[in-house]
């Protein structure tokens, strides 16, 4: 798709994106997962090795202002 | 009530200190969480409590693997979630044994054993490994 988001190369670049997606609608979001199975590499570069990683249960993450 | 500013144009950070700071001027984040997890084997629970994110394995050598496998280096995990108000807390069979990140106050005995910013509970790990299952 022409108008897809560019792909992301870097851990700094991912958790920004994800930040911004969660306070940039000051939102509440809820993430669901049913036995959700991810393969979590060890680096953005090549070659990396992952780790198997299998998740279940809910995640709720919101904003709240810094003390 | 402030809102944050979504990032229009501005390039994305690639860095870690560029991300500290970007993450510097921006709210902090509220966790609840009621997950299990299975790490390389290991089965994990992550529980969630506001500032509190609290990571219980069952044994010591499930929480080195979680150490050894971790896809982001303590450091930086530990400066990502002190930038954004989170405080993560490792546990063994429900006993406190390290924290790191916002509320964590890293030791000199984390250092030395070349740990990171880590806070370890001294008696944690004696705790863990002597507390009977369930």
């Amino acid at each position: 798709m022409s108008d897809a988001p560019d792909e992301t190369t870097t851990w700094p670049e991912l958790a920004i994106g994800l930040y911004d997606r969660l306070t940039g609608r000051n939102a509440e979001i809820t993430y669901e997962f049913e036995d959700m199975e991810v393969d979590v590499p060890s680096t953005t570069g090549e070659d990396p090795e992952y780790a198997y990683w299998r998740v279940d249960g809910t995640l709720t993450v919101k904003a709240r202002e810094k003390e | 009530m402030t809102t944050t500013p979504t990032r229009q144009h501005a390039a994305p950070p690639e860095t870690l200190a560029e991300l500290l700071d970007d993450l510097e001027q921006r709210a902090s984040l509220s966790v609840e969480a009621d997950l299990s997890v299975e790490l390389d084997g290991h089965s994990a629970s992550v529980v969630g409590y506001d500032d509190l994110v609290a990571v219980d394995l069952p044994s010591l050598p499930a929480l080195l693997a979680l150490y050894r496998d971790s896809p982001a280096p303590v450091m930086d995990a530990a400066a990502v979630l002190s930038s954004v108000g989170l405080t993560a807390e490792l546990r063994v069979r429900g006993v406190p044994v390290a924290r790191i990140g916002d509320a964590a106050e890293p030791g000199g005995l984390a250092r030395r054993l070349g740990l990171g910013p880590v806070e370890l509970v001294p008696e944690g790990p004696v705790l863990a490994l002597t507390r009977r299952r369930g």
